[in-house]
């Protein structure tokens, strides 16, 4: 038999019932033999050294081929300094005097101020499910990326979200941690040379190396298995954020000890390496269960909207006539429509409501509030990076391109956008607070 | 024509809906080896849904997919890994160049001689120029003939082919038509979706005519046209919904509109 046979029915006609029916539609490969799909470590592998390339590919473009080299060698100087400077920040080194002892930190304290604001980095660069997400609905759009191949090629979604946790995670490695490492030993090496003292041994570096990546490992599966998650839809969009708010409050009680939680800074304080190896592989775990909770899903849903442009439009009149209003209410139909809002909202209140939370436990509750208030900077930071991160990725410019615009108005109306969505956060949050 | 009773691809009831939108009424398909069959519609019509789902890009709201003996909805990774895909709008991953991707490719599909191969498709596609170019700064045509490699690369004897000829120039899509006829001659066989019902007069030896998610037509060219005189395009046009008339009045609208202007 040859041929093609077609046939349409409507939609009523058949009944959605979920087919128990595993017998064979009868189709065969005839002569072909079949190849079996990358599967395991070969999929992984040949993933992630192109996914690397990419990376790098990305950050050049992003940063320039100058930026890209100075970068870490800013980081390597800073650190040098501050190595050369320990001796002021330590309170047992042999630099300092009695009067400014009360002034300085103790070493578990530095360990921590290294270890935190490093975990909510990577908290904050951790999300790959909704990264992945992204890449697969933006794929016919004029950027590409490896995360969006299992669409079309035998890979499993699975497979590509590991490995791009893995090259995130080298990549960081490679990036800023070795650069701070390579900056303390140029900070003891200095002692040598120039007979600057520094309290920092060479003994000590392998250690702190090895520490900020299981940090940095810790942050980056977390947020990953967070976000993958949250793809899964309720109960977990519902649950996980009260987790988190719960977590803040169990913190600021003092249930949980902050520092237990860093995996790191236990193996910076410990050396245990036995210690050190399972926490690396713990943090491994933790990616490799939460890329195997990514589905292969590859639908792009067709949705139907009211309109929301004219009314948006409509309500910014206090912007004037000119074209900042129009790109303003665009900015606001993407940000509604892409759901960014909800997302985007959550992520800044959330840091908000911990601190409000401490800020109650200090005043109320008298709690001993284990971290310096100051150490939310970098929380806050970072989720307000993303969010401004967000807030600039959400539709490609380039249709702007053919219309009567300039750069400045469509900076100006982002700038807008940003104050509009986050000003009336901070403001609920300065009325609770007061 | 390869003589075969198994189909190579196979749906029962297979349906797809968004939401309340029906992007695809429930189908019943057989496609067999050595066909050239082409599914022909308007912007909009479920093209592209039927080819998605045949080749587990996406998964059914309803009924069963099999393509090559391999349940598509439970393994689509591997009919992906037995089949070539030719997507619609999709580029190459931005910051890889041709030669990289087609080996990133080449090696998901354990392809032997890798090197060779990719060399082979580069030159012919014309591309040795381009070939450490990233694909981000290739022209749009550059792109779709890395698309193009990349689904050849394996040598599968079933493609899926959505508007594959897109941004093409007419050297390239006169090679690429004959080098589809000649494997279909060779006992392949191609799927393909297009609203440019030319490919259909040329290539295709079955076609079916699809509007709103529903299979309206189907079978050979010849067989789909009431008359000698009838084109396809008239038939197109017969079986969307449009009469001729209504073509040509809005056709007579448009001229008028465009007198009254110049005057």
């Amino acid at each position: 038999m040859s041929g093609v046979s077609v046939v349409s029915r409507d939609w009523d006609e058949v009944i959605d019932v979920e087919s128990m029916n595993t017998q064979s539609l009868g189709t065969s490969a005839h002569d072909q033999q079949l190849h079996e799909p990358l599967r395991g470590w070969e999929a992984f592998s040949t993933t992630f050294r192109v996914m690397f390339k990419e990376e790098g590919r990305k950050s050049l473009e992003f940063a320039k081929k100058r930026q890209m080299v100075l970068f870490p060698l800013l980081l390597t100087l800073v650190t040098a300094i501050t190595t050369i400077g320990l001796q002021f920040l330590v309170g047992d080194s042999s630099a300092q005097v009695a009067d400014i002892e009360s002034k300085t930190f103790t070493w578990q304290e530095l360990r921590f101020a290294l270890h935190l604001p490093l975990l909510m980095f990577s908290l904050g660069m951790g999300t790959f499910a909704f990264m992945g997400h992204d890449a697969i609905v933006h794929r016919a759009g004029t950027k590409n990326y490896l995360l969006a191949a299992p669409a079309l090629q035998p890979l499993p979604n699975s497979v590509a979200h590991f490995a791009y946790f893995v090259k995130d995670l080298s990549f960081y490695v490679m990036l800023i941690l070795s650069p701070v490492v390579a900056g303390m030993a140029v900070g003891i090496g200095l002692e040598s040379l120039a007979g600057i003292s520094t309290p920092l041994e060479w003994s000590s570096l392998p250690w702190t190396w090895l520490a900020m990546i299981i940090t940095l490992a810790q942050g980056l599966a977390i947020a990953f298995f967070a976000s993958a998650l949250w793809m899964r839809g309720r109960p977990f969009t519902i649950f996980g954020p009260l987790l988190v708010v719960a977590l803040g409050v169990g913190i600021g009680l003092g249930k949980f000890d902050i520092g237990s939680m860093l995996w790191g800074l236990g193996v910076q304080s410990s050396q245990n390496i036995f210690g050190a190896v399972l926490a690396l592989l713990a943090s491994l775990a933790v990616g490799l269960f939460s890329s195997a909770l990514i589905i292969d899903d590859f639908d792009v849903s067709v949705v139907e909207r009211a309109e929301l442009f004219t009314p948006i439009y409509n309500r910014l009149g206090f912007l004037g006539k000119g074209e900042v209003r129009l790109i303003v209410a665009k900015e606001f139909v993407d940000l509604i429509r892409s759901g960014s809002i909800k997302k985007m909202t959550v992520s800044y209140s959330i840091p908000l409501l911990v601190l409000l939370g401490m800020a109650w436990l200090v005043d109320f509750a008298e709690a001993p509030i284990p971290i310096n208030l100051l150490s939310y900077a970098p929380f806050l930071g970072f989720f307000g990076f993303n969010f401004y991160s967000w807030l600039t990725i959400l539709d490609t410019p380039e249709f702007m391109n053919g219309l009567p615009l300039r750069v400045p108005q469509l900076i100006r109306a982002k700038v807008v956008v940003y104050f509009l969505a986050t000003s009336w956060i901070s403001l609920i949050f300065i009325v609770l607070m007061a | 024509m390869v003589e075969s009773l198994a189909p190579l691809v196979k749906a029962e009831d297979m349906a797809k809906k968004y939401g309340d939108f029906i992007a695809l009424h429930p189908l019943n398909v057989e496609v067999h080896a050595g066909e050239f069959f082409g599914v022909f519609g308007p912007n909009g019509a479920g093209k592209s849904t039927f080819i998605k789902l045949l080749t587990g890009q996406l998964r059914p709201s309803k009924g069963r997919i099999e393509v090559l003996g391999v349940d598509a909805v439970a393994d689509p990774q591997k009919v992906k890994a037995n089949i070539g895909i030719v997507p619609e709008s999709e580029s190459p991953p931005s910051f890889l160049t041709p030669v990289e991707f087609l080996e990133f490719v080449a090696k998901l599909r354990t392809v032997e001689n890798l090197h060779e191969q990719v060399k082979h498709w580069i030159e012919w596609f014309g591309l040795e120029e381009k070939r450490d170019t990233m694909c981000k700064d290739l022209s749009k045509g550059q792109r779709q003939k890395v698309m193009l490699a990349a689904a050849f690369i394996h040598k599968p004897k079933l493609l899926f082919l959505d508007e594959p000829f897109a941004n093409l120039d007419p050297i390239y899509q006169r090679k690429c038509r004959h080098w589809l006829l000649e494997h279909v001659k060779n006992g392949g066989t191609i799927f393909l979706c297009s609203h440019v019902l030319e490919m259909a007069e040329r290539m295709c030896n079955r076609m079916a005519i699809i509007n709103n998610g529903k299979v309206l037509a189907a079978g050979t060219v010849k067989g789909l046209k009431k008359s000698k005189d009838e084109t396809l395009e008239d038939v197109f046009i017969r079986l969307v919904g449009h009469s001729i008339k209504d073509v040509e009045r809005l056709s007579d609208q448009g001229a008028k509109d465009k007198d009254i202007e110049e005057e």
